[in-house]
């Protein structure tokens, strides 16, 4: 009796780590598999702005730059696409600058007699536009194989001018520009509003 | 049951080894052999057209997303050279569609430049401004906040200026639905009044009127 016993102990042991065996194989793929997804998950994508953001500015556009650009690029680096695909379009790129008002204060602000001193915060570039109706495709050759380029790839490739143009814009002189006319401006206003001597000068 | 398990080892080596190699940088994964190359502009010079003086305060700048389409029908010519042309695999639209995301900035301000000699009275040490009504001076659709979220069939760059030219119609009325041209004025007026109130005026006042027209 007691053999007998001790027989089916063994086969049922037995019988629970076979179990256990298949149960490895089944759940450590399973397990394998949810921490690969994990790894792969892409991050979380960043909020999105709030549409209609309002912002209140005290800013004085005093020069104007209009620049214009062309936009080059060839398609030829893919190593399986058959054909190339060039394209050339210009662009024009409209950036303005002036000083930022709402930073004087009356410390930055000398009344003597008939004379007053201003000093006013350095010219800043304000914008940069590039103007959809300013926007020329002037040559495309596409290869048999390919196709034309497409609206969303024309936006990428004048976006990439945008970058350029906003890297040049210092470059160009425009807050100089932007701030002898803010001095003119501002001496004729103060003028008119009785100071027979204005001098406008600039915070370093 | 150790054929199973094998394989099953197997299975595991593989995807072990797959996930090892496409995480080292220098090893380019599979995904990345066949990912098309990013078409790159060349470097090119800007010519500068035109330098324009301004006066223009702007007050209020309103950052806004906008959507706008277009749905032309497909002219026969389209739709043979789609379905005829051995290269190509397109489907054959009976209509195109374009719809566009647009970021947009809108600047709502004065045109200094419209004051006249009548616009500023001064009588001992107050002042009286006549401002030129807020206007929406410009409104900036750039290529770098334009995204084309659906192009359904060829779409030349006219048609694509079209619908841009309609997310700035549509920011403007947002603008000017939204009270925008009020806030400005506000501003304006508050902006002034910090100004001349700094200069040494006592009493600042601000009238909103176009003085060309008294």
């Amino acid at each position: 009796m007691m053999g007998e016993k001790s027989k089916r102990t063994i086969t049922v042991s037995s019988s629970l780590v076979q179990n256990k065996r298949y149960a490895y194989a089944i759940v450590w793929p399973f397990i394998f598999l949810i921490m690969l997804a994990l790894s792969c998950q892409q991050k979380k994508q960043p909020p999105i702005n709030p549409v209609l953001k309002v912002q209140e500015l005290g800013q004085l556009v005093t020069a104007q730059y209009t620049l214009s650009k062309i936009v080059k690029a060839s398609d030829d680096q893919t190593w399986y696409k058959i054909g190339d695909r060039k394209i050339i379009m210009s662009c024009e790129a409209s950036l303005k600058a002036g000083v930022d008002l709402q930073r004087i204060t009356a410390k930055d602000v000398t009344v003597k007699d008939s004379t007053i001193s201003l000093q006013l915060p350095p010219a800043q570039l304000f914008s940069v536009s590039i103007p959809p109706d300013r926007i020329q495709v002037r040559y495309s050759d596409v290869g048999l194989l390919r196709d034309a380029f497409s609206a969303a790839e024309r936006e990428q490739l004048l976006a990439q001018a945008e970058v350029q143009i906003r890297q040049l814009a210092d470059s160009l002189g425009i807050l100089q520009t932007a701030q002898t006319n803010a001095v003119v401006f501002l001496q004729s206003l103060l003028q008119q509003s009785g100071y027979k001597d204005v001098e406008v000068s600039f915070i370093k | 049951m150790r054929r199973v398990k094998n394989i099953m080892i197997i299975v595991l080596v593989l995807l072990a080894g797959w996930w090892v190699v496409s995480r080292l940088p220098s090893f380019p994964s599979l995904g990345n052999l066949f990912k098309p190359k990013k078409v790159a502009i060349d470097s090119t010079p800007v010519l500068l057209e035109e330098i324009k003086p301004l006066a223009q305060l702007v007050t209020i700048s309103a950052y806004d997303e906008l959507v706008a389409d277009s749905t032309v029908p497909t002219t026969i010519g389209e739709r043979l050279t789609s379905l005829l042309n051995p290269f190509k695999f397109d489907k054959v639209y009976t209509e195109k569609k374009l719809v566009v995301i647009g970021k947009s900035m809108a600047h709502v301000g004065i045109d200094l430049e419209k004051m006249t000699n009548r616009s500023i009275q001064v009588t001992g040490d107050s002042i009286h401004i006549y401002l030129p009504p807020a206007e929406v001076l410009d409104v900036i659709v750039n290529p770098s906040g334009t995204e084309i979220f659906l192009e359904q069939g060829h779409w030349d760059p006219a048609a694509v200026e079209a619908v841009k030219q309609k997310i700035q119609l549509l920011a403007v009325q947002r603008v000017k639905e939204r009270g925008l041209l009020q806030q400005s004025e506000a501003k304006a007026r508050s902006v002034f009044t910090q100004f001349f109130t700094a200069a040494g005026f006592k009493k600042v006042g601000i009238d909103f009127k176009d003085t060309r027209l008294m």
